[in-house]
């Protein structure tokens, strides 16, 4: 058979990676084997989906997406129970925090909520390899005639061209005959004439079928892979906005709370100022006189929510300034300096800890808000809701271009907002 | 009495003051966000082969080389008397086009508001009354979970579901084509169906937000010392309930609606340009797309005047209710 896996996961150094990974896994088997056996137990749940819908679901192992669930799930499965494990470790090792996750000796409704944290830690996995992972290039349109609007599972014929650009790589066609597309099929599998059978590809290269597991957009290209890349994207505006909006709250909130006076009622006025105009419109604002570059959007976004940061960290440092400990150490005769280092410092952090997590929750929700609205990230360059924005209109007909962007943010964001749910039931538990 | 009453016209006072310098200090926000900008207003909105002479005209015009704090001195006064500049691509006044758009969001969030406390409320009263059955569950960790869900994808689904599945409710504006030729009752029931999509995709995760809230704070009046003192003396519990707990457990609530009308309409922004709504906040997308600052701003300003009135409101109201608020301050 002639036709041969011109897949980008499969070059060379993603070789090594993907053999790396599956030694580190076999470790991890020898190690670990209880684990490793409950999920495969679980995976055996899939023949059942194969049997009730075959044609369907077998669709998603055709033989060019292997290489993608392998990838995907040992290195995914393996950094979120290596993470979890180690959190875990954490977790006993500063016995207050026992009750924020639980490990095999909990029951299964405390077990349950660790689902959130393994549904982020497997988010941060996926964004990290989304080169790797990703099927197709998520800005790859081929020839918009055939590849526009595929359904899931459907599958394109794809011809490499000579092309190539700047960076060396190869310029992929996708192309499908939906006329000829069973015969298609059969013939790519066993035509080593294929390249002639079309007059239109007549070329070099070789063919292959591709299938493109959650179906395309608008404009041609994988959703699966965009979405990998969105997660990323959106990742990452949410990580440098929280810590922007945390540092610029801390600040704020310190200051605030350990002058006192005139600084203090100043500062809070500013803040009340800042949280009586909705955040949206705010953002919106500012977009629109500084502009919407990546970097300027997480300076935006940090700078629209540290208000609630800065009320939090102000607010327990006024109710523990008159804390015993406070004036004892005060009596002792240690400098300010030092009272904030080891007292203040280490008794404000599990409440920001909170404010944190749902911070970069609403992050995420305000660049995936502005991005949908079209006044974000621009396209192409895939984020969360760039992908609804553009295709939420076709609803109708083309359900998997918004439906699946939308239910990956959704996801993101519930998790999250369990976390720090998780989190302050944790604190109240063991205060 | 007398200082009662005193002491809520100082309450009140107050807190209309602190609302007022918010304004003002809104006010002043808005001018610093639009002298941010880096270059020069005037080269944005006249061609580039236009001579300098025109630039210098329309610099003097705006009053662009004045210094700045008369520059800001003006845009209070103007602020105050209602004149918020010229809209480029309403050709309108900005206060004009703003008071088009207003009345459609305050539909639209009024109802959100009313079926969110409506069916919040509900939920958590049957959360309590069932309280460790199946129905509390659901509703303790459904709630936390639909409360959580971005707007967008609450109305996504909705869309798909209800408007392109099951064609029961329109998907778009306000009211449909035709309906200049429908009767009174006719465009009213037009405009109900036009209006359901949107406001549930706003009430559905307020109510279960609402919902959890109100649960907690029903079942911590019910073990509060006054109610155990009503029941020991024999009163029915529907009268304990109307009288004592319900007030006591409403009154967090309503102030996290007030407080919340922030977090409305900036969700609304999302739900009008999903349901292509003609609001506030689909006009403060519009403008951005279109760069028509002013316009922008003075979306931004509206907004901070209403949830700086929104705050107002909910202070006064749980004032009102809650007459320990009135004694103590």
């Amino acid at each position: 058979m002639k036709s041969v896996m011109i897949d980008k996961t499969l070059d060379q150094p993603q070789m090594r990676y993907h053999a790396g990974m599956l030694l580190l896994m076999v470790l991890f088997v020898w190690w670990k084997w209880r684990v490793v056996s409950l999920s495969l137990i679980s995976l055996a749940l899939t023949p059942i989906a194969l049997v009730s819908n075959h044609s369907k679901m077998s669709g998603t192992l055709a033989m060019d997406l292997v290489p993608f669930w392998l990838a995907a799930l040992t290195s995914v499965l393996l950094g979120v129970f290596s993470v979890h494990r180690l959190i875990i470790g954490i977790a006993y090792r500063h016995r207050g925090f026992t009750s924020v996750i639980s490990d095999r000796q909990g029951s299964a409704s405390q077990r349950i909520k660790n689902l959130p944290s393994y549904v982020i830690l497997a988010c941060v996995f996926i964004a990290l390899e989304a080169p790797v992972l990703a099927p197709f290039d998520p800005l790859s349109q081929g020839d918009l005639r055939s590849t526009r609007f595929l359904n899931p599972l459907e599958k394109a014929v794809v011809r490499e061209t000579t092309t190539s650009d700047e960076n060396g790589g190869v310029q992929y066609t996708h192309w499908n005959d939906r006329s000829l597309r069973a015969a298609n099929n059969v013939l790519l599998r066993h035509d080593e004439n294929y390249t002639h059978w079309n007059s239109a590809t007549v070329g070099t290269g070789f063919s292959d079928i591709r299938t493109f597991l959650l179906g395309t957009d608008g404009l041609g290209r994988d959703i699966l892979s965009r979405l990998l890349y969105a997660l990323r994207i959106s990742l990452l505006i949410g990580f440098a906005g929280t810590l922007g909006s945390v540092l610029i709250g801390w600040i704020v909130g310190f200051i605030s709370g350990i002058s006192g006076g005139w600084v203090d009622h100043l500062l809070m006025r500013v803040t009340d100022l800042f949280l009586s105009i909705p955040s949206l419109f705010l953002v919106i604002a500012l977009v629109a006189f500084l502009g919407n570059s990546m970097l300027l959007l997480i300076i935006v976004l940090a700078g629209t929510g540290w208000m609630s940061v800065a009320r939090l960290v102000r607010g327990e440092l006024l109710s523990l300034r008159e804390r015993e400990f406070i004036l004892a150490a005060r009596l002792l005769g240690r400098s300010q300096v030092e009272i904030i280092r080891d007292h203040m410092f280490p008794n404000v952090l599990p409440t920001t800890a909170v404010a944190l997590v749902l911070q970069f929750s609403s992050v995420i929700l305000a660049e995936a808000a502005l991005s949908f609205l079209g006044v974000g990230i621009q396209p192409p360059t895939p984020t969360l809701g760039n992908m609804i924005g553009e295709s939420y209109q076709r609803i109708g007909s083309a359900w998997w271009a918004s439906i699946f962007p939308g239910l990956i943010l959704s996801i993101v964001i519930v998790s999250f907002n369990g976390i720090a749910e998780r989190l302050q039931q944790g604190r109240t538990i063991s205060d | 009495m007398s200082s009662d009453s005193h002491r809520m016209k100082n309450f009140i006072l107050r807190k209309s003051v602190s609302a007022v310098v918010l304004l003002f200090g809104l006010a002043t926000l808005i001018f610093l966000i639009a002298h941010a900008a880096p270059g020069d207003p005037v080269s944005a909105m006249i061609s580039p082969r236009a001579p300098a002479s025109v630039a210098q005209e329309l610099r003097h015009q705006f009053g662009l080389e004045q210094p700045v704090v008369q520059q800001y001195l003006r845009w209070l006064q103007n602020a105050v008397t209602g004149n918020l500049g010229f809209s480029f691509s309403y050709r309108r006044p900005v206060t004009d086009v703003l008071m088009n758009f207003f009345p459609n969001t305050a539909i639209l969030a009024l109802t959100a508001i009313a079926l969110e406390v409506i069916f919040g409320v509900l939920l958590g009263f049957l959360a309590v009354r069932y309280q460790h059955s199946w129905l509390d569950r659901i509703i303790n960790s459904g709630g936390l979970i639909v409360y959580t869900l971005p707007t967008f994808w609450v109305g996504l689904i909705l869309l798909a579901v209800f408007s392109y599945t099951l064609g029961w409710l329109p998907s778009s504006q306000m009211n449909s084509g035709d309906s200049q030729q429908l009767s009174f009752a006719g465009r009213g029931f037009d405009l109900v169906r036009h209006l359901m999509l949107p406001v549930l995709t706003i009430s559905i995760p307020g109510a279960a937000g609402i919902a959890r809230y109100f649960r907690t704070s029903l079942l911590k009046v019910r073990r509060a010392e006054y109610v155990m003192y009503a029941h020991s003396l024999g009163i029915k519990r529907h009268t304990i309930f109307l009288c004592c707990e319900l007030p006591n457990a409403i009154a967090p609530v309503i102030t996290i609606v007030g407080l919340e009308v922030g977090t409305l309409l900036a969700g609304a922004v999302v739900t009008e340009t999903l349901f292509a709504w003609p609001g506030i906040g689909r006009l403060t997308v519009m403008a951005m797309l279109a760069r028509d600052y002013p316009l922008i701003l003075g979306c931004t300003l509206i907004s901070g005047i209403v949830v700086i009135i929104g705050n107002l409101i909910a202070d006064l109201l749980y004032m009102y209710i809650d007459p320990r608020v009135r004694v103590t301050s």
